[in-house]
């Protein structure tokens, strides 16, 4: 590993549209609300972005291939301008491009943006899937889908660590009842109902032992962040976020079917973690790390990744939900605006919603949610299945 | 010139065939004749189900058939009550997953074993299966 990129760029301005249901709206106009506000957030123009990244996952659904569809709608002058997905990563993909080309004296302003827009489709979820994986690997999981991956890993993990399966699940409600509170209380969430246990515990199965209140959302939405050199950032504003580290982690595959992974944890953000700490410094994440949002695709998705993150021991992610160490009042709250599970998860959007969350928070602008005094904060993605995905971890300070 | 001739055996795996062509084509023939087979590495002995033709333990391609045989461990399942786009009429069904120890094997539970009667741990056979749509696959069921 190189020397990495801690404290070499600042994150100036950020912009986030409400996320859920914009049928009056095309991802071009929630692509111009999400950039309207991060530059009026940064104090500066159109003409200061020196080069641009763009996210999303599924252009067929959106505004067409390339990077077009960010130059064209914003009307930028010109200037580098590059499309990247990467799964439910592609967000954050877009961040490491800006991050990277800043932080190589490239350039010294650039952008991120990520944008979806999913309802659309009409469909449940996530839209067909046979084509993200590749052909070769549909011959491995015909009949599989995202909530049926992610559901035997909860019941392997169940197994495991002596769980019933009504234990099990309770332990994952509390996962799904804490997101509802935070995000009843943020007006750019998609869904803004307060649950309880048992409508966790009582919704319809969608692929057992997860219910429709184990799964996220599916929404529309746009975020973006500008960054710059770290020794530009207070000539634009006096409260700039520094990025401390920033990891892409690609699982090989192997793990799904021909080594002796347990299918209780993910390998990817185990490894892509320890390269994160590593670039960010951090010793011991439980005690550094101040809040997050994690990639809370499903209940498990979320609990598995405070194991994988090295936040809780391995097995024991439970007595850290019963003790209420994820609530915002907790020792590190997760998911302070709601999570994916209040948000949806407009796919190429979501990694940068997350950010702007941390961001708001650093710089104590997070209003009713506001959490004390945090100096760290840390962002995950998961795409892909539990045993072969794809993995971000992104962590701002200030 | 004559016309080349596609080889697309994989057409005809599993309800909805996402695979039309692979250098594992022979898997499909095995199947037809009842049998579900993986590949061992003639030079390291990796074992692969699904089977592959090259081996990415020690980048060969000298490779040979196995078929899989005997009981797997059941390391997890899940019941789907909603499926893939395509999947639709075969609903509800369990997803699974076998641990042969030198393998896995990701496929779904025969749909005459309850789900109450699944339990992680217990023991299951691979086995050839025809769809209701003529396709073919294979399925989990009791020893």
């Amino acid at each position: 590993m190189g020397e990495g990129i801690k404290d070499k760029v600042a994150i100036i301005g950020m912009g986030c549209t409400k996320f859920g249901e914009h049928w009056d709206k095309g991802s071009e106009d929630l692509i111009v609300e999400a950039f309207t506000e991060a530059v009026e957030d940064a104090g500066i123009e159109k003409k200061d972005i020196q080069a641009a990244w763009y996210g999303s996952c599924y252009e067929e659904l959106n505004v067409g291939k390339s990077a077009l569809p960010l130059s064209r709608t914003l009307k930028l002058p010109f200037i580098p301008v590059t499309r990247v997905e990467n799964l439910c990563a592609s967000g954050s993909e877009a961040l490491r491009g800006a991050v990277y080309g800043v932080a190589s004296g490239a350039y010294d302003i650039a952008m991120a943006m990520g944008a979806e827009k999913l309802k659309d489709t009409g469909y449940g979820g996530l839209s067909e899937v046979s084509t993200i994986l590749g052909t070769k690997n549909r011959v491995i999981f015909p009949a599989i889908s995202a909530p049926g991956a992610f559901a035997m890993m909860a019941n392997r993990y169940f197994s495991k660590y002596g769980m019933s399966t009504e234990e099990g699940k309770r332990s994952l409600a509390k996962i799904s009842v804490n997101s509802h509170k935070n995000g009843s209380i943020n007006p750019k969430a998609h869904l803004h109902r307060i649950i309880t246990e048992e409508d966790v515990l009582n919704a319809p199965i969608i692929a057992s032992p997860l219910g429709l209140l184990d799964c996220c959302g599916v929404s529309d939405g746009a975020a973006a962040a500008i960054v710059c050199r770290a020794d530009m950032a207070n000539d634009f504003i006096a409260d700039p976020v520094f990025v401390k580290a920033l990891q892409i982690g690609i699982s090989s595959g192997e793990e799904l079917g021909y080594t002796q992974w347990d299918g209780t944890y993910v390998e990817s953000t185990v490894r892509t973690a320890a390269r994160t700490y590593k670039e960010a410094g951090i010793k011991n994440p439980r005690e550094e790390i101040n809040m997050m949002e994690v990639h809370d695709c499903f209940s498990i998705t979320e609990l598995v990744t405070y194991e994988d993150l090295q936040i809780s021991p391995r097995g024991k992610a439970r007595n850290d939900i019963e003790d209420g160490f994820f609530t915002i009042e907790g020792k590190i709250p997760s998911q302070p605006d709601g999570g994916l599970k209040c948000f949806g998860h407009p796919i190429g959007a979501s990694g940068l919603r997350m950010l702007y969350e941390m961001y708001k928070q650093l710089q104590g602008k997070a209003g009713e949610r506001q959490i004390k005094d945090p100096k760290i904060g840390l962002t995950h993605n998961l795409g892909g299945f539990p045993q072969m995905n794809v993995i971000s971890i992104v962590i701002v300070g200030l | 010139m004559a016309k080349k001739e596609v080889d697309d055996r994989f057409k005809k795996f599993g309800t909805v065939s996402f695979t039309a062509i692979t250098k594992t084509n022979d898997f499909i023939s095995y199947l037809e004749k009842g049998k579900v087979m993986g590949t061992r590495c003639k030079e390291c002995g990796a074992i692969y189900f699904p089977p592959r033709s090259d081996c990415s333990t020690c980048l060969n391609s000298n490779t040979e058939w196995f078929e899989v045989t005997g009981a797997g461990t059941l390391l997890s399942f899940s019941e789907l009550k909603y499926g893939p786009v395509g999947f639709e009429d075969d609903l509800p069904y369990i997803i699974a997953l076998l641990d042969y120890g030198d393998y896995k094997v990701f496929g779904r539970i025969s749909k005459d074993m309850p789900y109450e009667d699944l339990n992680v741990g217990m023991e299951l056979k691979t086995e050839f299966n025809t769809l209701p749509n003529g396709q073919l696959n294979y399925v989990f069921k009791r020893p």
